[in-house]
């Protein structure tokens, strides 16, 4: 009965928009083939570019981090540190929403290739740092004793790399797919640096809707994409901590072209960011009206992203019961969102609920879009790994409450708190949804996005700073609650 | 002593066959293999944690076999020792005796009783992940054994200590076991195991019971 209860409830959350969609257009129509035929390849090529450019720069980067291995390897161990921060300040573009990373790149790169160029330069410079940080944790597991035994055997650089990439061709592969999946379901990067000229499948969904009204091939494109992405859709399974380690011994994974690659990277989002934030503290007052528009909409976007987190905070919760359903564990792991745009319009005109449902409509759509990013981000291992331990628990007598107190809460907590605060991060960073979602400024994000589209970046990168700190507060928040209520849920043993 | 009858199962390329296998009710019974010969999943199945739907094993008129996990009332010690990492050991121990509803006083009692036998003392408020092989083995025994199961199951419960601590472990496990007297199954795969702790041994191998060889 619980078991039914579960798989009912959580179907009917993540496939209504599915089950709208479908009841409402079952027929779909085809656009021109000609059409399909552009759009698709627009697609595959702005998603094929960004995946190698953003594995190339990787992997440039990469050899920045072992360089910096190397140096960090004559300091004392609390200069060690360093790398820590450095293994961030690379995923930075990548965890920070999207409007932070084209603030910086439209204010940084002048002037700034709009079109299919763009899309892929700036696909590329948000994921290219954690691709960094994906390949350099599959080098530490898979290369490192070649390399050692490679380097006493005097082999040269090229040499050795002929062979690694041999042995590597598999996890290059699973890189260059996730980035390609992710460039897939972009939709606020092709729609605001494509230009009109790169139109990727996303994009036209949101066209098909908006400016023709055409359902029926807005839908056809969906399934078109859903197809696409069920092809490819895959998440990085390792999450490692980057050590001073054996490394530093073997020069083959280390370079300082790829170091200067890596200070350079650094430099532009974090350097870029910073001084276009200041220039923008500077002239803030030169639009009447912004400062009291920027005050008013904190705590609206506050409470809309927090809220976002929370539901999907319970849900991941809830998520835990259902250890045991394969079936349910299934579904979570391979679930995919609709498309942004589509999933946008069917809140607007397929939910049976008046505009004055805004806010509760764009909370269930962003945490419909991030519920399955989050599972696979770790979560789904983390309850597997639990499954030794509740083992052990049914023996010693824990009934399923037991276990769930004082097994699960306390020690998936910790990890739905971060995954909470990355969704609070993320969603108040959001615009492209809202701008479907909502007819005025009812976000900073969507105020962010107004100053851009009008080339008051200065302005923006300002509000971003806003929008970041609230944002890492929102984040401490949870980490603070989910800390608290793990230990709440183990008090009186 | 008491019938455990119709343990069977197949695994993929490997089957699992007792058609009637002998316990004591007292004392220590031990199962004998090699790795790979289907012990560990031999606890399994009578642990309750695999399926295994023929099987009968019957106790005082009642069959355990029929029992969910968590009603059989067992303990258990498994290889790994499964302690839970972000509780204390104290906590750890609490746990079992929780979730078997036993009393705060007989707890006390009881923890205080084993305090003393196995030196807990020094290592009780320490973090699970923080203790050493032997200390985490000795908390893994408390917690199977502070509620008074009526059985114990010890799954390779020495393997992961070093020689040294094999020796201690062995024989402050028998004087545990004499005071508590609750009847155990041990598997091993170490023929000293056997000589120290068994009253009686059975052979697997290949999934079957062999003629005892102890």
């Amino acid at each position: 009965m619980r078991r039914l209860g579960l798989r009912v409830f959580f179907l009917t959350v993540l496939f209504f928009p599915y089950l709208l969609l479908f009841s409402h257009f079952n027929q779909f129509s085809l656009p021109e083939s000609s059409e399909i035929f552009w759009v698709l390849k627009n697609t595959f090529w702005q998603a094929l570019g960004s995946a190698l450019g953003s594995l190339i720069l990787g992997w440039l980067l990469c050899q920045g981090v072992y360089q910096s291995v190397a140096l960090l390897s004559g300091f004392p161990k609390w200069a060690h540190k360093g790398l820590e921060l450095i293994r961030w300040g690379l995923a930075l573009p990548f965890f920070l929403p999207t409007l932070f990373s084209l603030l910086v790149l439209l204010s940084v790169i002048e002037p700034f290739p709009l079109g299919m160029t763009g899309i892929i330069v700036t696909q590329t410079l948000i994921n290219a740092g954690v691709i960094a940080w994906i390949l350099k944790n599959h080098f530490d597991e898979k290369l490192l004793g070649l390399g050692e035994m490679a380097a006493v055997h005097g082999s040269s650089f090229y040499r050795f790399w002929r062979q690694a990439l041999i042995v590597m061709k598999a996890e290059i592969f699973l890189v260059l797919v996730f980035v390609f999946s992710l460039s897939i379901t972009s939709f606020s990067i092709p729609l605001t640096v494509g230009g009109g000229f790169g139109t990727t499948l996303e994009v036209l969904i949101y066209e098909k809707i908006r400016i023709s009204g055409d359902w029926e091939q807005a839908t056809f494109l969906s399934l078109l994409q859903l197809g696409l992405l069920a092809l490819v859709s895959f998440l990085p399974k390792s999450q490692m901590r980057w050590q001073i380690g054996r490394a530093q011994a073997v020069s083959y994974f280390r370079s300082w072209i790829g170091f200067g690659a890596m200070i350079g990277f650094l430099a532009l989002w974090i350097l870029g960011f910073a001084w276009h934030a200041w220039v923008g503290f500077d002239k803030i007052s030169s639009i009447p009206g912004l400062w009291s528009e920027t005050l008013s909409l904190l705590l609206p976007s506050f409470l809309l992203a927090f809220s976002v987190s929370g539901v999907l905070f319970v849900l991941l919760g809830l998520s835990t019961l259902t250890m045991d359903d394969s079936f349910l564990q299934k579904i979570f792991v391979s679930f995919l969102a609709p498309s942004a745009a589509i999933l946008g319009f069917v809140m607007v005109f397929l939910f049976p609920l008046g505009p004055e449902w805004t806010r509760e409509k764009w909370v269930l759509g962003q945490t419909l879009m991030l519920f399955g990013v989050l599972y696979r981000w770790g979560w789904a291992q983390k309850i597997q790994s639990l499954q030794p331990q509740i083992e052990t628990a049914q023996v010693l007598g824990a009934n399923r409450m037991q276990q769930f107190r004082w097994l699960i809460v306390p020690q998936m907590a910790p990890l739905a708190g971060q995954l909470a605060g990355v969704a609070f991060f993320w969603a108040l960073g959001d615009f492209a949804f809202s701008k479907i979602l909502m007819t005025q400024t009812q976000t900073l994000g969507l105020l962010i996005e107004a100053l851009m589209n009008n080339y008051r970046l200065d302005h923006a990168m300002f509000l971003m700073l806003i929008l970041l700190a609230m944002g890492f507060a929102g984040f401490l928040i949870w980490k603070g609650l989910a800390y608290v209520l793990g230990r709440k849920s183990i008090e009186g043993l | 002593m008491s019938w455990v009858e119709n343990l069977s199962k197949d695994y993929s390329g490997f089957r699992l066959d007792i058609p009637k296998w002998q316990v004591l009710d007292e004392g220590v019974t031990a199962l004998w293999g090699a790795s790979g010969s289907g012990k560990s999943s031999v606890v399994r199945i009578l642990l309750g944690l695999d399926p295994c739907p023929s099987l009968t094993w019957k106790v005082g008129g009642e069959d355990l076999a029929k029992l969910p996990v968590e009603k059989k009332h067992f303990g258990v010690v498994f290889q790994s020792y499964d302690l839970f990492p972000h509780l204390t050991a104290r906590q750890n121990i609490a746990f079992a005796a929780k979730a078997r509803g036993l009393s705060d006083s007989l707890f006390q009692t009881r923890l205080e009783n084993f305090e003393k036998k196995l030196q807990l003392g020094s290592f009780l408020d320490r973090r699970s992940e923080l203790l050493s092989g032997g200390e985490q083995q000795r908390v893994a025994l408390v917690r199977a054994l502070i509620s008074m199961p009526r059985r114990l199951f010890l799954d390779e419960p020495f393997a992961a200590l070093d020689d040294g601590l094999r020796v201690e472990a062995r024989t402050l496990l028998k004087e545990v076991l004499r005071d508590e007297k609750i009847p155990a199954l041990l598997i091993t795969h170490d023929q000293r195991d056997l000589e120290l702790l068994a009253d009686q041994v059975s052979v697997i191998s290949q999934g079957q019971l062999v003629p005892p060889t102890v």
